[in-house]
C-alpha cells in the first residue's frame, strides 16, 4: 500500500463523495465425527457450518451487515435433546440477518437496528424428510441495540428483541381429532392448535468492566436478560385437566437471567504462550402460568414449566506460535442444575413423588485443538462428554440419566 | 524515533503538545478563505458571539471559530498556497494568520493540512494534546472527544510534543497518537491503515458473534419447548422406526362419565384409542379418587365403580369397539366361584400391584353384557339372561365366539399363528379365525410389541425373563405398548396404536 493509498483509507472516509467499501467476512467449518449415547454409537457423519457476512461500509458512520449462517449437523451435539431416534438425527438451519451499524462521528456509541429470519429443519426418524420434520421451525425477528464503548474494548450494551417462532408441522393432535364411531366428540372444546408457537419480547443488558480500571488485568462481564414469551394458542390447563382459553393471553412465561463472567488473559514465557482463563456463573428463572395434566395417571401438576437454573463453568484457552495464526487448545467444563418449581419427580414406575420437585443436573466437558496449516486455515479436533442425572427415574418416554459423547475432526477456514 | 525530555520540563494541566515549523517570511498576512464548502458549517464571531452560516469565499479572520456539521467539510485556502481541509463534525479556531506565524486550534474532529514549503514562517496546529509544524508538509490531525490526538504525516517532517515535555520527530508516512499519558509509539501509515482495517474487521466479527449468540439464545428457547414435549411423552419412535406422536387427555361428557382419549399420529396416518366409563355416581374434580377404585376394592364395595364402559380403537376408517354394560359390584373372593378369586390387583394409588389374602373381600365390577365388534361385525359377546341379583361371578356368562384362537398345527404361517414371534423379545401375536388350517372368512390379529422410547423391542432379559402375571405387568409399566390390529373386515388396512400399558392394565384391558 502506498502512502497515498493509506492516506486515502485513513482520511478519505466520512466524506460524502467516498465510495462504499465491502469488507467480506467468511468462515467455513467442515468436520466429521460420531455421537455416542449410552452403549450405542452413531455412524460417521459430517457437520458443515458456513458463515458469510459481506459488510458494506457506506461511510464512517454507517455500515450495513448482511449475514448468512448455515449449519448442517450430521452428528448430534451432546447438548441436543435425547430420545426419539437419538442416534439418527440430522439438522439443518439457515439464518439470515440484515443489520445496520451506526457509529456517530466522535461518539463512543454504536447503534444497531436489525431484522433476522431463521429456518430450521430436523430429521429425527426414518420417515421424516427435509421440510417435513415435526420440530422444524421458523423465527422472524427484529432487534434494536445500543452499545457504548466507554473504554476500548470495554463497553455496555442494551438491546431489545422481538421475535415470533412458529412450527409449521406441529399442530396439536387434539385439534385434528373429530368424532368417534358412535358420533361423540374426541376432543375438548378449548383445545389449542398451534400450541408451540410463541411471540417473544426480550430485553438484554450487558457490560464488560476492566479490573483494575486503568491497567486492566481481568475483564468482568455481567449480563441480564428478561424475556416475555407468549403462547397465544396454548390454553391454560385447569385442575380438572380441561384447557381454559384466555386468548390472546394464554400461556405466558417470564424468563430472567443474570450471568457473571471473568476472563483473565495472561502472557507466559516471553509471550510465547498466551493463556486465557475464564470463569462464569449465573442464575436464571423461568416463571410460567401453565400447568399440565397427566391423563394416564389422572394427575394435575401445577406450575410445570417454572424453574431455576444455575450454571457454573470454567474455561482455559491456550495459544502459541505465530500470533496471527497460532496453535490453540481449549478446555471447558460446565455444570448446570435445573430445579423445577412445580414439576414432580417420578420413581422408576412413574409414580409421582409428592413434595419432590424434578431436578436435572448436567455436566459437560469439552476439549478442542486447532493447528494452523495455512493463513486462515486450521485443522481442528473437538471432543465433548456430557453426563446427565436427575431425581426422576421414570424413563418410559425420555432419558433423564445418561452419558453422551461426541468427537469431531476437520478444518476451518476463517477470513 | 526517539523521545526526548524537554529541557524546561513543562507540565500543563490540560494536555497540550505542539509542533512548530519555521518557514520563510511571507510578504504580508496569510488570509484564510473558505474555498470549498460541502454540507453545512457555521462561524462564531468572537466579538458578537453569534453563529452565522459559513459560505464559500468567506475570509476567515483570526479569533473566528468554525464548526462543521455531520457529513460536511470545508477547505480553507491561505494566500501562500497552503490549504486546510476541515472534516465533518469538527471544531476549528483560527488563532493567528500573520506574516510570520499561522496557528490554529482543532478542539475535536479532523483536519488535513497541506503546507507550502516556505522558509522562516511558523505554521502550527494546536489540539488539546498536539500541534504539527511543517516545512512543506502534508499532514492530518484528528482529535477525539476525550482530547486524544492522532497525527498522520503524509509528506515532510513534523515535530510532536506532549504536555510532559516529551518531543519526537515524525517521519514521512508515519502516525503517532498523543493522549493524556503522553506520546505514543509512531507507526507507519501502511501499518496504521492495515491496523485500522483489522480493527474494523474485528469489530464486525464481534457483531457477527453477537448476532450468532442472540440466535443461540433463541434456539435454546426452541430447544426447551421441544424438551418439554419429549418429557411429556408426546413423541417417540415406533417399532418400524417411524415418528409417532401421542396425546392423551380426558373428556368429561357427563358428571358421572369420563373419556380417556389417546391419539397417535404418524406422517401418513392417524389412529386413536378411547376408553369411556360411566360411573355409578358423579365424579369428583380430582379423578384419582375414583380411578384408584377402578381395579376393585379390598374389604368393602367401592364408592366409585363403573356400571358401563366402552373402548374404541380406530384408524379413522376401521374400528374395533368394545362395550360392557349393566356392571355391578360383587365380592369375587367370597362368591360361589373360587376360580375368580383375586390374589393381587393393580393399585393405582401405589402405581403397583398389591396382594389380597385369601378370603379377604375383594369387590370388583362384573358385567352381564358385553360385545366386541370389528367394523360392526361381532367377534365376541356374552349376555347374562337371568335376574341380576343372582349374577355373582363373571364366569356365569359364556363367551359367544365368532372366532377362535389359531395355534400350533392350525397355523398356516407364523404371521397367522398365536404365540411369541421373536424368541427372546416381547413380540407376540394373537390370531383368531373362524376356521382351522388356513384361517376362515372371519378373523382378527393382534400383533403386540413392548418397546422403549426409541422403538426398540424389549428383550425378555429386560424383564428378568418374566413374561406373564403381576410381576410382568409391573415391569411393563416402564415401557410402551404397540398394538397392530388387522381383521377380515379391514380390507387390508390396520389400526396401529402406541400407548402406555398403564391405561390398559388399569382398565383391565391387559388381563
Amino acid at each position: 500500500m502506498t502512502i497515498g493509498a493509506a492516506a486515502g483509507m485513513l482520511w478519505g472516509q466520512g466524506l460524502p463523495a467516498r465510495a462504499v467499501e465491502v469488507i467480506p467476512l467468511y468462515r467455513i467449518s467442515l468436520t466429521g465425527g460420531q455421537y455416542f449415547f449410552a452403549s450405542d454409537k452413531s455412524n460417521l457423519n459430517a457437520n458443515i457450518k458456513a458463515t458469510a457476512a459481506p459488510a458494506v461500509k457506506l461511510d464512517e458512520e454507517w455500515t450495513l451487515l448482511p449475514l448468512y449462517n448455515g449449519n448442517f449437523r450430521g452428528t448430534k451435539s451432546v447438548n441436543d435433546t435425547v430420545g426419539s431416534g437419538t442416534l439418527f438425527q440430522q439438522g439443518m438451519d439457515h439464518y439470515l440477518s440484515f443489520a445496520g451499524l451506526y457509529k456517530p462521528e466522535d461518539s463512543t456509541w454504536r447503534f444497531k437496528p436489525a431484522v433476522n429470519y431463521k429456518l430450521e429443519f430436523l430429521k429425527e426418524t426414518r420417515d421424516e424428510t427435509w421440510g417435513k420434520g415435526l420440530f422444524d421451525y421458523q423465527t422472524v425477528g427484529v432487534e434494536l441495540a445500543a452499545e457504548n464503548v466507554y473504554k476500548e474494548p470495554f463497553s455496555y450494551r442494551l438491546g431489545y428483541e422481538f421475535f415470533y417462532t412458529f412450527y409449521p408441522n406441529y399442530q396439536s393432535l387434539e385439534s385434528q381429532a373429530g368424532i368417534d364411531p358412535n358420533g361423540n366428540r374426541l376432543n375438548r372444546e378449548n383445545a389449542g392448535t398451534d400450541v408451540l408457537d410463541t411471540i417473544n419480547n426480550a430485553l438484554n443488558a450487558s457490560i464488560s468492566i476492566p479490573v483494575p480500571y486503568d491497567e486492566p488485568k481481568v475483564a468482568l462481564n455481567l449480563g441480564y436478560r428478561a424475556a416475555w414469551q407468549r403462547y397465544p394458542d396454548q390454553p391454560i390447563i385447569a385442575q380438572d385437566g380441561e384447557p381454559n382459553d384466555h386468548k390472546p393471553y394464554n400461556r405466558q412465561d417470564f424468563y430472567n437471567s443474570l450471568t457473571v463472567g471473568v476472563t483473565y488473559p495472561r502472557s507466559l514465557m516471553a509471550d510465547a504462550l498466551r493463556m486465557n482463563l475464564g470463569f462464569h456463573t449465573g442464575v436464571s428463572h423461568n416463571g410460567s402460568n401453565q400447568n399440565t395434566y397427566d391423563a394416564g395417571k389422572t394427575r394435575f401438576i401445577s406450575d410445570s414449566y417454572g424453574y431455576y437454573s444455575v450454571p457454573v463453568g470454567v474455561a482455559l484457552g491456550l495459544a502459541w506460535g505465530d500470533k496471527k495464526n497460532p496453535s490453540t487448545a481449549d478446555l471447558g467444563c460446565t455444570w448446570i442444575r435445573q430445579q423445577y418449581l412445580g414439576r414432580l419427580a417420578q420413581d422408576e414406575n412413574g409414580t409421582y413423588l409428592d413434595g419432590e420437585r424434578q431436578r436435572q443436573d448436567r455436566f459437560v466437558l469439552g476439549l478442542g485443538y486447532g493447528y494452523p496449516i495455512a493463513p486462515n486455515f486450521r485443522l481442528t479436533a473437538q471432543a465433548s462428554v456430557a453426563r446427565a442425572t436427575s431425581n426422576t427415574k421414570f424413563e418410559q418416554s425420555y432419558r433423564y440419566t445418561y452419558t453422551a459423547a461426541t468427537y469431531l475432526l476437520g478444518f476451518t477456514y476463517d477470513y | 524515533m526517539e523521545r526526548t525530555q524537554s529541557p524546561r520540563g513543562v507540565k500543563l494541566c490540560s494536555v497540550i503538545a505542539f509542533c512548530a515549523i519555521i518557514l520563510s517570511p511571507i510578504p504580508s498576512w496569510a488570509a484564510a478563505t473558505i474555498s470549498t464548502l460541502q454540507g453545512e458549517a457555521k462561524i462564531l464571531n468572537p466579538v458578537s458571539k453569534t453563529w452565522v452560516g459559513a459560505v464559500s469565499n468567506y475570509i476567515l479572520t483570526p479569533g473566528e471559530e468554525v464548526r462543521t456539521e455531520s457529513r460536511s467539510k470545508l477547505t480553507l485556502a491561505f494566500d501562500d498556497g497552503s490549504k486546510v481541509e476541515i472534516g465533518p463534525k469538527s471544531s476549528f479556531l483560527l488563532e493567528k494568520a500573520e506574516q510570520a506565524e499561522t496557528s490554529m486550534r482543532l478542539s475535536f474532529g479532523k483536519m488535513k493540512a497541506w503546507v507550502s514549503r516556505l522558509a522562516n514562517r511558523q505554521f502550527a496546529v494546536r489540539t488539546p494534546t498536539a500541534v504539527c509544524s511543517v516545512r512543506g508538509t502534508e499532514f492530518g490531525v484528528q482529535v477525539a472527544a476525550n482530547g486524544a490526538t492522532q497525527v498522520d504525516l503524509f509528506k515532510g517532517s513534523l515535530g510532536v510534543s506532549d504536555s510532559r515535555g516529551n518531543e519526537t520527530l515524525l517521519q514521512e508516512g508515519q502516525r503517532i497518537g498523543v493522549d493524556q499519558r503522553g506520546l505514543g509509539q509512531a507507526i507507519g501509515l501502511d501499518e496504521a491503515a492495515a491496523q485500522k482495517k483489522a480493527e474494523e474487521r474485528s469489530a464486525l466479527k464481534r457483531e457477527v458473534g453477537l448476532e450468532m449468540t442472540k440466535e443461540d439464545i433463541q434456539a435454546a428457547a426452541a430447544a426447551e419447548q421441544k424438551n418439554a414435549v419429549y418429557q411429556q411423552g408426546k413423541v417417540m419412535v415406533d417399532v418400524n422406526g417411524n415418528r409417532v406422536r401421542l396425546e392423551e387427555y380426558i373428556i368429561r361428557p357427563e358428571p358421572n362419565q369420563f373419556k380417556l382419549v389417546v391419539l397417535n399420529h404418524r406422517a401418513d396416518r392417524f389412529d386413536y384409542f378411547y376408553y369411556k366409563g360411566v360411573f355409578n355416581t358423579a365424579l369428583p374434580t380430582d379423578l384419582r379418587v375414583a380411578f384408584q377404585q377402578l381395579p376393585g376394592c379390598v374389604g368393602a364395595a367401592c364408592q366409585f365403580y363403573l356400571t358401563e364402559y366402552e373402548t374404541g380403537r380406530s384408524n379413522t376408517i376401521d374400528n374395533v369397539l368394545e362395550n360392557a354394560s349393566g356392571g355391578v359390584q360383587r365380592d369375587v373372593n367370597n362368591n360361589a366361584d373360587a376360580t375368580d378369586d383375586v390374589a393381587s390387583f393393580f393399585d393405582p394409588a401405589r402405581n403397583d400391584f398389591s396382594g389380597v389374602a385369601p378370603g379377604v373381600p375383594f369387590f370388583k365390577t362384573i358385567y352381564p353384557t358385553y360385545a366386541l365388534k370389528f367394523n360392526g361385525v361381532s367377534h365376541l359377546s356374552w349376555n347374562y339372561g337371568g335376574v341380576i341379583a343372582g349374577f355373582t361371578s363373571q364366569n356365569q356368562v359364556a363367551d359367544v365366539n365368532a372366532v377362535g384362537l389359531v395355534q400350533g398345527a392350525n397355523c398356516d404361517t407364523l404371521d397367522n399363528c398365536t404365540g411369541n414371534r421373536d424368541p427372546g423379545f416381547f413380540h407376540d401375536i394373537v390370531y383368531e379365525a373362524t376356521g382351522g388350517l388356513g384361517g376362515g372368512a372371519v378373523w382378527d390379529k393382534w400383533d403386540s410389541y413392548v418397546i422403549d422410547d426409541e422403538g426398540k423391542v424389549a428383550k425378555h432379559s429386560d424383564f428378568a425373563n418374566i413374561t406373564s402375571g403381576a410381576d410382568y405387568k409391573e415391569r411393563l409399566l416402564k415401557w410402551n405398548y404397540q398394538q397392530i390390529i388387522t381383521a377380515s373386515e379391514f380390507n387390508g388396512r390396520k389400526i396401529d396404536l402406541v400407548y402406555e400399558p398403564k391405561i390398559l392394565i388399569e382398565s383391565g384391558l391387559i388381563p
